[in-house]
Protein backbone atom coordinates (compact mmCIF):
# COMPACT_ATOMS: atom_id res chain seq x y z
CA UNK A 1 0.00 0.00 0.00
CA UNK A 2 2.93 2.39 0.86
CA UNK A 3 4.44 1.50 -2.16
CA UNK A 4 1.55 2.92 -4.21
CA UNK A 5 2.84 6.46 -2.57
CA UNK A 6 5.97 6.67 -2.79
CA UNK A 7 7.36 5.61 -6.26
CA UNK A 8 11.07 6.55 -6.39
CA UNK A 9 13.95 7.84 -4.86
CA UNK A 10 14.94 10.93 -6.77
CA UNK A 11 19.17 11.08 -7.14
CA UNK A 12 20.77 14.20 -8.88
CA UNK A 13 23.16 16.70 -7.61
CA UNK A 14 20.62 18.70 -5.64
CA UNK A 15 19.33 15.53 -4.01
CA UNK A 16 22.82 14.50 -3.04
CA UNK A 17 23.47 17.94 -1.68
CA UNK A 18 20.55 18.40 0.41
CA UNK A 19 21.15 15.29 2.18
CA UNK A 20 23.46 16.63 3.92
CA UNK A 21 20.44 18.05 5.88
CA UNK A 22 18.55 15.22 6.05
CA UNK A 23 16.09 15.99 3.46
CA UNK A 24 15.64 13.31 0.83
CA UNK A 25 13.83 13.55 -2.03
CA UNK A 26 11.28 10.94 -3.93
CA UNK A 27 8.75 10.81 -6.63
CA UNK A 28 5.23 10.17 -5.18
CA UNK A 29 2.09 9.35 -6.52
CA UNK A 30 0.16 12.79 -8.04
CA UNK A 31 -3.05 12.25 -5.70
CA UNK A 32 -1.37 11.64 -2.23
CA UNK A 33 -0.87 14.25 0.04
CA UNK A 34 1.74 15.32 2.61
CA UNK A 35 0.57 12.96 5.32
CA UNK A 36 0.14 10.08 3.38
CA UNK A 37 3.65 10.67 2.32
CA UNK A 38 4.63 11.34 5.93
CA UNK A 39 3.10 7.92 6.72
CA UNK A 40 4.76 6.41 3.92
CA UNK A 41 8.33 7.44 4.70
CA UNK A 42 7.87 6.23 8.25
CA UNK A 43 6.50 3.04 7.88
CA UNK A 44 8.47 2.38 4.69
CA UNK A 45 12.16 3.53 6.42
CA UNK A 46 11.52 3.24 9.92
CA UNK A 47 11.96 6.59 10.23
CA UNK A 48 10.91 9.81 12.08
CA UNK A 49 9.45 12.59 9.80
CA UNK A 50 9.60 16.28 10.96
CA UNK A 51 8.15 18.06 7.91
CA UNK A 52 7.23 16.86 3.54
CA UNK A 53 7.36 19.80 0.83
CA UNK A 54 6.27 18.88 -2.40
CA UNK A 55 5.32 20.13 -5.57
CA UNK A 56 4.10 19.25 -8.74
CA UNK A 57 6.32 18.78 -11.81
CA UNK A 58 4.35 19.92 -15.40
CA UNK A 59 5.23 17.66 -18.20
CA UNK A 60 7.30 18.99 -20.64
CA UNK A 61 5.60 19.52 -24.10
CA UNK A 62 7.56 17.25 -26.65
CA UNK A 63 7.43 17.40 -29.97
CA UNK A 64 7.39 14.44 -32.97
CA UNK A 65 7.42 15.96 -36.14
CA UNK A 66 3.82 17.06 -36.56
CA UNK A 67 2.51 15.41 -33.58
CA UNK A 68 2.91 17.19 -30.22
CA UNK A 69 2.33 15.44 -26.96
CA UNK A 70 3.34 16.46 -23.74
CA UNK A 71 5.68 13.70 -20.61
CA UNK A 72 3.60 13.07 -17.47
CA UNK A 73 2.89 15.44 -14.91
CA UNK A 74 4.48 14.31 -11.25
CA UNK A 75 4.67 14.82 -8.10
CA UNK A 76 8.06 15.77 -5.83
CA UNK A 77 8.14 15.56 -2.21
CA UNK A 78 11.04 16.90 0.15
CA UNK A 79 11.13 14.74 3.28
CA UNK A 80 12.91 16.16 5.92
CA UNK A 81 13.74 13.51 8.80
CA UNK A 82 13.94 14.34 12.61
CA UNK A 83 17.34 14.53 13.17
CA UNK A 84 19.33 11.42 14.17
CA UNK A 85 17.63 9.62 11.70
CA UNK A 86 18.32 8.63 8.44
CA UNK A 87 17.56 6.13 4.89
CA UNK A 88 19.70 3.87 4.77
CA UNK A 89 21.28 2.65 1.21
CA UNK A 90 19.10 5.68 -0.21
CA UNK A 91 20.87 5.40 -3.31
CA UNK A 92 20.77 1.80 -4.29
CA UNK A 93 16.86 2.52 -3.96
CA UNK A 94 16.59 3.83 -7.41
CA UNK B 1 53.29 -4.84 -0.88
CA UNK B 2 53.94 -8.02 0.33
CA UNK B 3 55.48 -10.81 -1.89
CA UNK B 4 55.24 -14.21 -1.35
CA UNK B 5 54.50 -17.83 -2.52
CA UNK B 6 57.44 -17.14 -5.57
CA UNK B 7 56.84 -20.37 -7.77
CA UNK B 8 59.15 -20.74 -10.50
CA UNK B 9 58.74 -23.45 -12.93
CA UNK B 10 60.92 -23.62 -16.28
CA UNK B 11 60.81 -20.11 -17.40
CA UNK B 12 57.68 -19.10 -15.53
CA UNK B 13 57.52 -17.69 -12.49
CA UNK B 14 54.46 -17.02 -10.35
CA UNK B 15 54.07 -14.49 -7.39
CA UNK B 16 51.52 -13.56 -5.06
CA UNK B 17 51.02 -9.75 -3.79
CA UNK B 18 48.85 -8.53 -1.18
CA UNK B 19 48.39 -5.19 0.87
CA UNK B 20 46.24 -3.88 2.93
CA UNK B 21 42.55 -2.62 1.89
CA UNK B 22 43.58 1.33 2.68
CA UNK B 23 46.02 1.33 0.25
CA UNK B 24 43.71 0.21 -2.60
CA UNK B 25 40.90 2.72 -1.21
CA UNK B 26 43.06 5.34 -2.36
CA UNK B 27 43.67 3.81 -5.91
CA UNK B 28 39.64 3.39 -5.71
CA UNK B 29 39.32 7.07 -4.91
CA UNK B 30 41.90 7.96 -7.23
CA UNK B 31 39.68 5.88 -10.33
CA UNK B 32 36.78 7.35 -9.15
CA UNK B 33 37.88 11.02 -9.67
CA UNK B 34 39.48 10.03 -12.95
CA UNK B 35 35.81 8.33 -14.27
CA UNK B 36 33.37 10.59 -12.17
CA UNK B 37 34.33 13.00 -15.33
CA UNK B 38 33.98 11.36 -17.90
CA UNK B 39 30.40 8.55 -17.16
CA UNK B 40 27.58 10.04 -17.99
CA UNK B 41 25.07 9.75 -14.59
CA UNK B 42 21.33 10.87 -15.56
CA UNK B 43 20.69 14.20 -13.02
CA UNK B 44 24.80 15.03 -12.38
CA UNK B 45 26.88 16.90 -14.21
CA UNK B 46 29.98 14.88 -15.32
CA UNK B 47 32.69 14.93 -12.20
CA UNK B 48 29.94 16.05 -9.66
CA UNK B 49 28.11 12.63 -9.00
CA UNK B 50 29.13 11.38 -4.97
CA UNK B 51 31.24 8.65 -4.55
CA UNK B 52 28.72 6.08 -3.46
CA UNK B 53 26.58 6.91 -5.54
CA UNK B 54 28.89 6.18 -8.17
CA UNK B 55 30.24 2.51 -7.03
CA UNK B 56 26.36 2.28 -6.57
CA UNK B 57 26.29 2.78 -10.09
CA UNK B 58 29.45 1.27 -11.66
CA UNK B 59 29.74 -1.71 -9.90
CA UNK B 60 32.40 -1.66 -7.35
CA UNK B 61 34.11 -5.17 -8.60
CA UNK B 62 34.36 -3.39 -11.89
CA UNK B 63 35.80 0.05 -9.82
CA UNK B 64 38.24 -1.63 -7.68
CA UNK B 65 39.56 -3.94 -10.11
CA UNK B 66 40.36 -1.14 -12.66
CA UNK B 67 41.79 0.54 -9.50
CA UNK B 68 44.15 -2.70 -8.95
CA UNK B 69 45.38 -3.22 -12.34
CA UNK B 70 46.89 0.87 -12.09
CA UNK B 71 47.94 -0.23 -8.93
CA UNK B 72 49.82 -3.28 -9.80
CA UNK B 73 50.83 -0.87 -13.15
CA UNK B 74 52.59 1.30 -11.20
CA UNK B 75 53.95 -0.89 -8.08
CA UNK B 76 55.23 -3.81 -10.69
CA UNK B 77 58.38 -1.98 -12.26
CA UNK B 78 59.24 -1.82 -8.10
CA UNK B 79 58.61 -5.13 -7.05
CA UNK B 80 60.31 -6.80 -10.46
CA UNK B 81 63.36 -5.18 -9.61
CA UNK B 82 63.27 -5.40 -5.82
CA UNK B 83 62.94 -9.02 -5.96
CA UNK B 84 65.43 -9.26 -8.82
CA UNK B 85 63.19 -11.11 -11.82
CA UNK B 86 64.33 -10.55 -14.87
CA UNK B 87 61.43 -9.96 -16.37
CA UNK B 88 61.12 -11.09 -20.54
CA UNK B 89 57.60 -9.90 -20.98
CA UNK B 90 54.52 -8.05 -19.87
CA UNK B 91 52.83 -10.37 -17.30
CA UNK B 92 51.36 -13.43 -18.77
CA UNK B 93 48.34 -13.73 -16.20
CA UNK B 94 46.54 -11.89 -13.40
CA UNK B 95 44.40 -14.13 -11.06
CA UNK B 96 42.45 -12.33 -8.65
CA UNK B 97 42.35 -14.32 -5.16
CA UNK B 98 40.51 -11.68 -2.66
CA UNK B 99 39.00 -8.46 -3.86
CA UNK B 100 36.54 -7.35 -1.44
CA UNK B 101 35.57 -4.43 0.32
CA UNK B 102 37.23 -3.48 3.51
CA UNK B 103 39.87 -6.83 3.33
CA UNK B 104 43.40 -6.96 2.20
CA UNK B 105 43.48 -7.79 -1.31
CA UNK B 106 45.33 -10.55 -2.89
CA UNK B 107 46.90 -11.20 -6.49
CA UNK B 108 48.29 -13.85 -8.06
CA UNK B 109 50.92 -12.49 -11.37
CA UNK B 110 52.77 -15.10 -13.76
CA UNK B 111 54.95 -13.58 -15.51
CA UNK B 112 57.95 -14.92 -18.04
CA UNK B 113 61.54 -14.80 -16.74
CA UNK B 114 65.08 -14.60 -19.13
CA UNK B 115 65.68 -18.69 -18.66
CA UNK B 116 68.87 -19.74 -16.68
CA UNK B 117 71.28 -20.86 -19.61
CA UNK B 118 73.37 -24.35 -18.31
CA UNK B 119 76.75 -23.71 -20.24
CA UNK B 120 79.73 -25.85 -19.85
CA UNK B 121 83.17 -26.69 -22.03
CA UNK B 122 83.38 -23.43 -23.05
CA UNK B 123 86.93 -23.51 -21.75
CA UNK B 124 89.56 -23.93 -24.55
CA UNK B 125 87.32 -23.81 -27.74
CA UNK B 126 89.10 -25.39 -30.82
CA UNK B 127 89.12 -22.40 -32.93
CA UNK B 128 91.40 -21.81 -36.67
CA UNK B 129 92.56 -17.94 -37.27
CA UNK B 130 93.59 -16.87 -40.97
CA UNK B 131 97.08 -15.90 -41.04
CA UNK B 132 97.86 -12.82 -42.21
CA UNK B 133 100.10 -12.79 -45.58
CA UNK B 134 100.71 -9.67 -47.34
CA UNK B 135 102.11 -10.35 -50.88
CA UNK B 136 103.95 -8.38 -53.57
CA UNK B 137 101.61 -8.67 -56.01
CA UNK B 138 98.62 -7.24 -53.12
CA UNK B 139 101.05 -4.38 -52.60
CA UNK B 140 101.13 -3.77 -56.15
CA UNK B 141 97.54 -4.61 -56.79
CA UNK B 142 96.76 -2.08 -54.60
CA UNK B 143 99.00 1.01 -56.13
CA UNK B 144 97.58 0.50 -59.66
CA UNK B 145 94.28 0.42 -58.97
CA UNK B 146 95.38 4.60 -56.75
CA UNK B 147 97.35 4.97 -60.10
CA UNK B 148 94.20 4.56 -62.08
CA UNK B 149 92.14 6.97 -60.25
CA UNK B 150 94.97 9.13 -60.32
CA UNK B 151 94.68 8.54 -64.37
CA UNK B 152 94.09 11.80 -66.66
CA UNK B 153 92.53 11.87 -70.11
CA UNK B 154 93.51 14.05 -73.04
CA UNK B 155 92.52 14.78 -76.73
CA UNK B 156 94.46 13.00 -79.12
CA UNK B 157 93.36 13.41 -82.81
CA UNK B 158 94.83 10.23 -84.18
CA UNK B 159 94.28 7.29 -81.59
CA UNK B 160 92.50 4.37 -81.85
CA UNK B 161 89.55 3.99 -78.91
CA UNK B 162 90.66 1.82 -76.72
CA UNK B 163 89.81 0.34 -73.19
CA UNK B 164 89.41 3.10 -70.49
CA UNK B 165 89.22 5.37 -72.99
CA UNK B 166 86.40 8.80 -72.66
CA UNK B 167 84.89 9.45 -76.13
CA UNK B 168 82.27 11.34 -77.53
CA UNK B 169 79.59 10.31 -79.93
CA UNK B 170 77.05 11.12 -81.52
CA UNK B 171 74.41 8.28 -81.77
CA UNK B 172 71.46 6.58 -83.22
CA UNK B 173 69.69 3.70 -82.38
CA UNK B 174 66.16 1.93 -83.62
CA UNK B 175 64.66 -0.94 -82.47
CA UNK B 176 63.06 -2.84 -85.53
CA UNK B 177 63.64 0.22 -87.89
CA UNK B 178 62.04 1.87 -85.19
CA UNK B 179 64.14 5.06 -83.79
CA UNK B 180 64.83 4.45 -79.87
CA UNK B 181 65.05 8.01 -78.29
CA UNK B 182 66.68 6.72 -75.19
CA UNK B 183 70.12 6.02 -76.93
CA UNK B 184 69.04 8.67 -79.83
CA UNK B 185 71.79 11.51 -78.89
CA UNK B 186 74.34 13.97 -79.78
CA UNK B 187 77.47 14.68 -78.18
CA UNK B 188 77.00 11.78 -75.53
CA UNK B 189 80.28 10.45 -73.71
CA UNK B 190 81.25 7.35 -72.69
CA UNK B 191 83.16 5.90 -70.86
CA UNK B 192 84.56 2.65 -72.79
CA UNK B 193 84.84 -0.35 -70.88
CA UNK B 194 82.19 0.78 -68.60
CA UNK B 195 79.49 -1.30 -69.92
CA UNK B 196 77.01 2.27 -69.27
CA UNK B 197 74.92 0.67 -72.50
CA UNK B 198 76.23 -2.63 -73.05
CA UNK B 199 79.58 -4.61 -73.48
CA UNK B 200 78.98 -5.85 -76.60
CA UNK B 201 78.70 -1.89 -77.95
CA UNK B 202 82.11 -1.27 -75.64
CA UNK B 203 83.62 -4.12 -78.23
CA UNK B 204 82.20 -2.73 -81.18
CA UNK B 205 83.83 0.66 -80.62
CA UNK B 206 87.33 -0.23 -79.59
CA UNK B 207 89.54 0.20 -82.60
CA UNK B 208 87.55 3.14 -84.15
CA UNK B 209 89.55 6.30 -85.26
CA UNK B 210 88.34 10.22 -84.93
CA UNK B 211 85.03 10.70 -87.85
CA UNK B 212 84.58 7.12 -87.89
CA UNK B 213 80.88 6.09 -88.35
CA UNK B 214 80.30 2.56 -87.59
CA UNK B 215 77.08 0.39 -88.01
CA UNK B 216 76.21 -2.22 -85.21
CA UNK B 217 73.72 -4.14 -83.57
CA UNK B 218 73.46 -5.23 -80.16
CA UNK B 219 70.69 -8.05 -78.48
CA UNK B 220 69.80 -8.12 -75.58
CA UNK B 221 68.40 -10.73 -72.98
CA UNK B 222 64.87 -11.26 -72.13
CA UNK B 223 66.05 -11.01 -68.13
CA UNK B 224 68.13 -8.66 -66.25
CA UNK B 225 67.90 -5.31 -68.63
CA UNK B 226 67.33 -2.20 -66.33
CA UNK B 227 65.13 -0.85 -68.65
CA UNK B 228 62.04 -3.15 -69.78
CA UNK B 229 62.02 -1.79 -73.63
CA UNK B 230 64.91 -3.12 -74.54
CA UNK B 231 64.05 -6.60 -73.37
CA UNK B 232 64.82 -9.14 -75.46
CA UNK B 233 64.95 -6.87 -78.69
CA UNK B 234 67.82 -6.59 -80.79
CA UNK B 235 69.15 -2.67 -81.43
CA UNK B 236 70.86 -1.39 -84.17
CA UNK B 237 73.32 1.69 -83.46
CA UNK B 238 74.72 3.98 -85.81
CA UNK B 239 77.54 5.79 -84.19
CA UNK B 240 80.21 8.31 -85.30
CA UNK B 241 83.09 8.89 -83.08
CA UNK B 242 83.23 13.04 -82.62
CA UNK B 243 86.43 13.21 -80.04
CA UNK B 244 88.82 10.65 -78.09
CA UNK B 245 90.37 11.40 -75.14
CA UNK B 246 92.71 8.88 -73.98
CA UNK B 247 93.38 7.42 -70.46
CA UNK B 248 97.03 7.68 -69.45
CA UNK B 249 98.03 6.43 -66.23
CA UNK B 250 101.03 7.80 -64.37
CA UNK B 251 103.52 6.07 -63.13
CA UNK B 252 104.74 5.68 -59.74
CA UNK B 253 107.15 8.81 -59.03
CA UNK B 254 108.16 10.89 -55.81
CA UNK B 255 106.78 13.92 -57.54
CA UNK B 256 103.16 11.97 -57.58
CA UNK B 257 103.39 10.38 -54.04
CA UNK B 258 104.47 14.49 -52.83
CA UNK B 259 101.45 16.16 -54.15
CA UNK B 260 98.43 13.66 -53.96
CA UNK B 261 99.39 11.58 -50.32
CA UNK B 262 100.87 12.63 -47.42
CA UNK B 263 104.23 10.44 -47.32
CA UNK B 264 107.57 11.89 -48.23
CA UNK B 265 108.98 9.17 -51.13
CA UNK B 266 107.77 6.00 -53.00
CA UNK B 267 109.59 3.74 -50.58
CA UNK B 268 107.66 5.63 -47.59
CA UNK B 269 104.24 5.11 -49.60
CA UNK B 270 104.68 1.56 -50.38
CA UNK B 271 105.18 0.46 -46.57
CA UNK B 272 102.52 2.25 -45.55
CA UNK B 273 99.84 0.30 -48.70
CA UNK B 274 101.55 -2.52 -47.27
CA UNK B 275 100.88 -1.40 -43.34
CA UNK B 276 97.52 -0.98 -44.37
CA UNK B 277 96.44 -3.75 -46.35
CA UNK B 278 98.02 -6.17 -43.52
CA UNK B 279 95.76 -3.88 -40.69
CA UNK B 280 92.58 -4.73 -42.99
CA UNK B 281 93.94 -8.48 -43.36
CA UNK B 282 94.26 -8.50 -39.40
CA UNK B 283 91.10 -7.31 -38.39
CA UNK B 284 89.23 -9.48 -41.41
CA UNK B 285 90.92 -12.65 -39.41
CA UNK B 286 89.70 -11.22 -35.93
CA UNK B 287 86.67 -10.47 -37.33
CA UNK B 288 86.19 -13.65 -38.67
CA UNK B 289 87.43 -15.54 -35.39
CA UNK B 290 84.87 -13.33 -33.82
CA UNK B 291 82.27 -14.63 -35.53
CA UNK B 292 83.47 -18.34 -35.29
CA UNK B 293 83.49 -18.29 -31.56
CA UNK B 294 79.88 -17.13 -31.88
CA UNK B 295 78.86 -19.69 -33.42
CA UNK B 296 81.11 -22.22 -31.39
CA UNK B 297 79.59 -20.59 -28.33
CA UNK B 298 75.82 -20.61 -29.84
CA UNK B 299 76.48 -24.42 -30.55
CA UNK B 300 76.83 -24.54 -26.67
CA UNK B 301 73.82 -23.57 -25.71
CA UNK B 302 70.96 -26.67 -26.14
CA UNK B 303 68.02 -24.89 -23.53
CA UNK B 304 65.16 -24.11 -25.19
CA UNK B 305 64.79 -20.09 -25.59
CA UNK B 306 61.14 -18.27 -24.91
CA UNK B 307 59.50 -17.32 -27.90
CA UNK B 308 59.10 -14.07 -26.53
CA UNK B 309 62.25 -13.31 -26.32
CA UNK B 310 62.83 -14.26 -30.31
CA UNK B 311 59.94 -11.86 -30.68
CA UNK B 312 61.43 -9.26 -29.32
CA UNK B 313 65.00 -9.62 -30.86
CA UNK B 314 63.59 -10.02 -34.35
CA UNK B 315 61.37 -6.43 -33.78
CA UNK B 316 64.80 -5.19 -32.43
CA UNK B 317 66.50 -6.29 -36.04
CA UNK B 318 63.93 -5.05 -37.81
CA UNK B 319 63.92 -1.49 -36.07
CA UNK B 320 67.36 -1.48 -36.79
CA UNK B 321 67.23 -1.78 -40.16
CA UNK B 322 64.38 0.63 -40.65
CA UNK B 323 66.96 3.29 -38.89
CA UNK B 324 69.38 2.08 -41.53
CA UNK B 325 67.31 2.47 -44.18
CA UNK B 326 66.30 5.49 -42.91
CA UNK B 327 69.59 6.95 -43.27
CA UNK B 328 68.85 6.41 -46.81
CA UNK B 329 65.58 8.13 -46.80
CA UNK B 330 63.39 5.28 -47.40
CA UNK B 331 60.89 3.76 -45.09
CA UNK B 332 60.32 0.30 -44.25
CA UNK B 333 56.85 0.03 -45.99
CA UNK B 334 58.50 1.41 -49.25
CA UNK B 335 61.46 -1.06 -49.05
CA UNK B 336 59.26 -3.84 -48.74
CA UNK B 337 57.07 -3.33 -51.47
CA UNK B 338 60.62 -2.89 -53.52
CA UNK B 339 61.77 -6.60 -52.25
CA UNK B 340 58.07 -8.04 -52.62
CA UNK B 341 58.20 -8.90 -49.01
CA UNK B 342 55.19 -9.10 -46.23
CA UNK B 343 56.19 -8.01 -42.36
CA UNK B 344 55.72 -11.32 -41.52
CA UNK B 345 57.83 -12.44 -44.40
CA UNK B 346 60.81 -10.70 -43.43
CA UNK B 347 60.33 -11.52 -39.43
CA UNK B 348 60.60 -15.19 -40.82
CA UNK B 349 63.70 -14.03 -42.08
CA UNK B 350 64.97 -12.95 -38.99
CA UNK B 351 63.93 -16.00 -37.19
CA UNK B 352 67.08 -17.78 -37.30
CA UNK B 353 69.53 -15.08 -36.87
CA UNK B 354 67.45 -13.61 -33.70
CA UNK B 355 67.72 -17.48 -31.95
CA UNK B 356 71.62 -17.02 -32.54
CA UNK B 357 72.02 -13.27 -31.25
CA UNK B 358 69.49 -14.58 -27.93
CA UNK B 359 71.29 -17.95 -27.46
CA UNK B 360 74.97 -15.73 -27.75
CA UNK B 361 73.66 -13.03 -25.82
CA UNK B 362 72.26 -15.57 -23.03
CA UNK B 363 75.65 -17.51 -23.09
CA UNK B 364 77.88 -14.72 -22.41
CA UNK B 365 76.07 -13.53 -19.71
CA UNK B 366 75.49 -17.15 -18.62
CA UNK B 367 79.87 -17.23 -18.87
CA UNK B 368 80.49 -13.85 -16.73
CA UNK B 369 78.01 -15.29 -13.98
CA UNK B 370 79.75 -18.77 -13.72
CA UNK B 371 83.48 -17.00 -14.09
CA UNK B 372 82.36 -14.05 -11.69
CA UNK B 373 83.17 -11.06 -14.42
CA UNK B 374 82.68 -7.95 -13.55
CA UNK B 375 82.48 -4.53 -14.86
CA UNK B 376 84.72 -2.17 -12.67
CA UNK B 377 84.54 1.37 -11.88
CA UNK B 378 87.38 2.22 -13.72
CA UNK B 379 86.46 0.19 -16.60
CA UNK B 380 83.22 1.88 -16.85
CA UNK B 381 85.10 5.71 -16.58
CA UNK B 382 87.31 4.06 -19.69
CA UNK B 383 84.86 3.12 -21.64
CA UNK B 384 82.87 6.76 -20.80
CA UNK B 385 85.93 8.22 -21.60
CA UNK B 386 86.53 6.21 -25.23
CA UNK B 387 82.85 6.91 -26.29
CA UNK B 388 83.01 10.77 -25.64
CA UNK B 389 86.39 10.99 -27.37
CA UNK B 390 85.31 12.80 -30.35
CA UNK B 391 83.80 15.38 -28.15
CA UNK B 392 85.63 18.73 -28.28
CA UNK B 393 83.21 20.81 -26.93
CA UNK B 394 84.01 20.74 -22.98
CA UNK B 395 80.57 21.95 -21.84
CA UNK B 396 78.67 19.26 -24.32
CA UNK B 397 81.25 16.53 -23.13
CA UNK B 398 80.46 17.67 -19.12
CA UNK B 399 76.46 17.40 -19.91
CA UNK B 400 76.83 13.66 -22.10
CA UNK B 401 78.97 12.32 -18.95
CA UNK B 402 76.24 13.02 -16.74
CA UNK B 403 73.87 11.70 -18.80
CA UNK B 404 76.07 8.57 -19.30
CA UNK B 405 76.61 7.95 -15.76
CA UNK B 406 73.08 7.99 -15.07
CA UNK B 407 72.56 5.08 -17.80
CA UNK B 408 75.80 3.00 -15.96
CA UNK B 409 74.07 -0.09 -16.64
CA UNK B 410 72.74 -0.06 -20.23
CA UNK B 411 76.89 0.93 -20.56
CA UNK B 412 78.06 -1.66 -18.61
CA UNK B 413 76.52 -4.49 -20.46
CA UNK B 414 78.68 -4.04 -23.90
CA UNK B 415 81.62 -3.41 -21.82
CA UNK B 416 81.43 -7.06 -19.84
CA UNK B 417 80.72 -9.17 -23.50
CA UNK B 418 83.47 -7.42 -24.58
CA UNK B 419 85.38 -8.92 -21.66
CA UNK B 420 83.90 -12.23 -21.79
CA UNK B 421 84.46 -12.56 -25.62
CA UNK B 422 88.08 -11.38 -24.38
CA UNK B 423 88.26 -14.04 -22.25
CA UNK B 424 87.30 -16.53 -23.93
CA UNK B 425 89.88 -16.02 -26.63
CA UNK B 426 92.39 -15.62 -24.52
CA UNK B 427 91.59 -19.04 -23.26
CA UNK B 428 90.81 -20.72 -26.87
CA UNK B 429 92.90 -23.17 -28.51
CA UNK B 430 93.63 -21.20 -31.73
CA UNK B 431 95.27 -22.62 -34.56
CA UNK B 432 96.54 -20.38 -37.28
CA UNK B 433 95.72 -21.54 -40.92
Amino acid sequence: MYKNVIIKPIITEKSSLISANNKYVFQVSTNVNKIEIRNAVERLFNVKVTGVNTLNVRGKKKRLGRFEGVTASWKKAVVTLKDGYKIENFEKLA
Amino acid sequence: MKVENIKRQDNLVTFEVEDAYSVLDVAIDKKYRELSKKVKIAGFRPGKVPKGHFINYYGFEHLSYEALIDLLNDAYPQLVDDHHFEVIDSPKDIQIINLKENEPFRVSISVEVRPDIKIKNYKGLRLEKNAVKVSKEDVQQEIQSFLEEQSSFEEDEKAAIKDGDHVTVDMVATIDGEPFEHWTKNEEEIKVGNSVIDKQFDEALIGSRLGDRSTFSVSFPDEGTYNKEIAGKTVAFDVTVKMIRVKSVPKLETDLVLSKTAFKSVDEYKKSVEEKLRTKQETTANNKLKEDLANAIVDLVKDVIPEVMIKHEVEDMIRHMENGLRQYNLQLTAYLSMTGKTLDELRADYHDEAIKSVKYNLALDAIAKLEKMVVSEAELQAEIDEQLKFETDEEKKAIYRVRMESMKDSIKEPVLKRKVVDWLLENAKIKKK
